[in-house]
This record gives structure tokens, sequence and C-alpha cells, in this order.
């Protein structure tokens, strides 16, 4: 009894599943067992987190390069004196400077587009850097776009005067 | 360094793991769920849905494993792009520059230089301003000396070997004061 009890239990819930979408039935082969979690772990994630659902569907796809591009989530974005954080997806944005234009209408009440924008003017006083992999503070703007895309995983918007530090830092 | 990219993959595989593990607890804790069989059981005494509960439990099997894949094929992925950055940072020659006192470093490709004095041109410009009479590197009368760690980790003054040999075992770039120099790192 005690060996039956959780097997029903599982086969229970499974069917109950399976009564809720009746278009499906069970099959004795186990080939067809293989789309149901695709579809099942799909509407999970939808519910849950979007990349999560993204990499799954580069799974079922078995494209190599579809999951490795699910699996870059957006960078959060974090201005030097306030608590809350903003996300943003690099990979939706083909330059520095769309970056930058994309910071300044974040951070900057009334902001007029048609400025010459770059980094070193799109938050004015305030630094643009990010932490990379190492968790090092680095100045955006060093590397190619694409190579930066690569390896940012945060941007950090400083103020031009805090960036010089009293305390030296041993490495 | 290489702990440092795990981490996010793992977490993403650890939230999916939590949420599975959770399900299965709620649905083991649930007295409601353990009254439901009783009820369903009678309604079908049929040997056949007794069947086709044992080819559920074979599904059930079936989840666990898939899900196992998915995961060993995000971590995978993970690693891999981890590989890729390293190799990026060594075949193009760029390397992190920090200055003692500032914050924030930068980044500095050592092949697109062919001696240290244009090296010393793009530190100036970088880290200039910093000082009222610039940084001077490689002058006597300056305040400021490059240092640089090397493929074993141990720092050492820039300028005391050939540039080759130095852009070959450069990892990293620092701009001190000379009097800090004379402290042990």
């Amino acid at each position: 009894m005690n060996s039956f009890e959780p097997q029903s239990q599982d086969s229970l819930q499974r069917r109950f599943h399976q009564d809720n979408s009746t278009t499906q039935q069970p099959r004795d082969t186990t080939t067809p067992f293989i789309p149901k979690p695709a579809s099942k772990n799909h509407n999970n994630s939808n519910s849950s987190s979007g990349a999560a659902g993204r990499s799954f569907q580069g799974f079922g796809l078995n494209v190599e390069d579809d999951l490795v591009s699910s699996v870059v989530p957006p960078v959060t974005v974090v201005l030097e004196g306030r608590s809350i954080c903003q996300r943003i997806s690099l990979d939706k944005h083909g330059s520095y400077q769309s970056l930058a234009s994309a910071l300044r209408q974040m951070f900057v009440d009334g902001a007029d587009s048609t400025d010459d924008l770059d980094l070193s003017n799109a938050i004015p006083g305030h630094l643009i850097a990010y932490e990379d992999m190492e968790n090092d503070l680095l100045l955006a703007g060093d590397l190619t776009w694409k190579d930066f895309v690569r390896v940012a995983k945060r941007i950090r918007i400083l103020p031009v005067k805090g960036n010089t530090r009293q305390v030296k830092r041993n490495e | 360094m290489y702990c440092s990219d795990p981490p996010h993959p793992l977490h993403l595989v650890a939230s999916d793991k939590q949420q599975k593990d959770h399900k299965l607890i709620l649905s083991w804790k649930k007295p409601t769920m353990d009254s439901d069989p009783l009820g369903v059981f009678p309604n079908s005494p049929k040997y056949h849905p007794y069947y086709s509960q044992t080819t559920e439990f074979g599904g059930v099997i079936d989840l666990g494993l898939s899900l196992r894949t998915i995961q060993h094929e995000i971590y995978h992925s993970s690693g891999q792009r981890y590989c890729s950055n390293e190799g990026y940072r060594r075949k193009w020659g760029y390397v992190k520059v920090t200055m003692d006192g500032l914050v924030v470093g930068r980044k500095v490709c050592v092949l697109d230089h062919g001696s240290y004095s244009t090296l010393a041109h793009q530190l100036e410009d970088m880290f200039g301003m910093q000082s009222v009479s610039g940084l001077r590197l490689f002058q006597m009368e300056s305040e400021f000396c490059l240092v640089y760690r090397d493929e074993e980790g141990l720092w050492r003054n820039a300028g005391d070997v050939p540039w080759n040999e130095f852009i070959e075992s450069v990892e990293r770039l620092r701009i001190t004061r000379r009097n800090d120099a004379v402290l042990p790192f």
C-alpha cells in the first residue's frame, strides 16, 4: 500500500493535467512524450520568467546559436545613489551611441534626442562604467561594441567626482 | 575568475529545479490530494485505468531525464561562453588598466602599439587629467610609474624588458605613484 500510494498520486496528478487538455491521449511509445514536456515547460516558463522560456525554446529547436543567445540575460543598470535599478538588453542595441541614447532617456528628465550623444555626455556629470565577469569596474567604450556586449555583466553609472577613491585597494 | 560566470546559469538551473521540488512537495503534503485518489478510484475500477497509470509513471521518469538534459546543455553553453571570453583577451591583446586612487579602470589593446612610448601616450590620454603635470610615464622626474602583472601573476616594472617580451606576458597594467611602488603589493 505504501509503495502504491505515491505512484497513484503522481499518475493521478498527471492524469488531471491531461484531462484539462483533452486533445492529448497517452500513448505506448516513448517518442510522443518528448514534445509534451517542451510545451508544458513553455507554459510554465511563460508565467515564471521569460529567460527560462527562451532557453527552453532554443533547446526545442536544437539550434545551438539560438540556445547561446537565449541564455544571455538583460543586464542591470545601477545609477549611483538610486535604490531602484533598471534593466536593459544590450543585444537589442547595435552601438554605444544607441546605448547612450537609451540611458539618457532612462535617467535624464526632458531629454532631447537631437543631441550629438555619446557615452561621455549621455548623463551630465556621470561616467558610464560596467562590471565584467571578474567583477572589475571599467569605463564603457574602450572595447568594440560586440565585445562589450559579451563581457558586460552590469552597467554602473557613477558621478565623475565619485571616481576618486580615498582608500587604496591591494591587488 | 572561473567561478564568476557559472553562478548565473547555476542560479537559473537551481530556480528551475527548486520549482520542480516545490511542486512535488505541495502534491505530497496536500490532504485534499490524498482524498482525491479514493474519490476517483471507485469511479474507474476497470483494469485499463490501472494500466494507463503505469504508463504515466513511466512518462514521469522520461520527464526527469529530459530536464536533466536541458540543465546539462545550459551549463555547457555557459562554460563555453566563458572560455570564448578568455580566448578573446589573449588573442586580441586587450588588458585592463587601473590607476591607484581611481575607481574605474580602462582597457587598452597592447597589440595596437609598437613600443612603450605609444602606450604611454594612450595612457596619458586616459589618465593624464588626474594630475596637474600629467603622468609623464617612463620619465625620470615623473611621480608615476607603470607596473604590470605577468602571466605568472608577478607584478613587474614596465620598461625593464623589451617591448616584444612585454606584450607576450602582460596580463594587467597598473599606474602607481613612485613612493607607493616601494611598498610590497
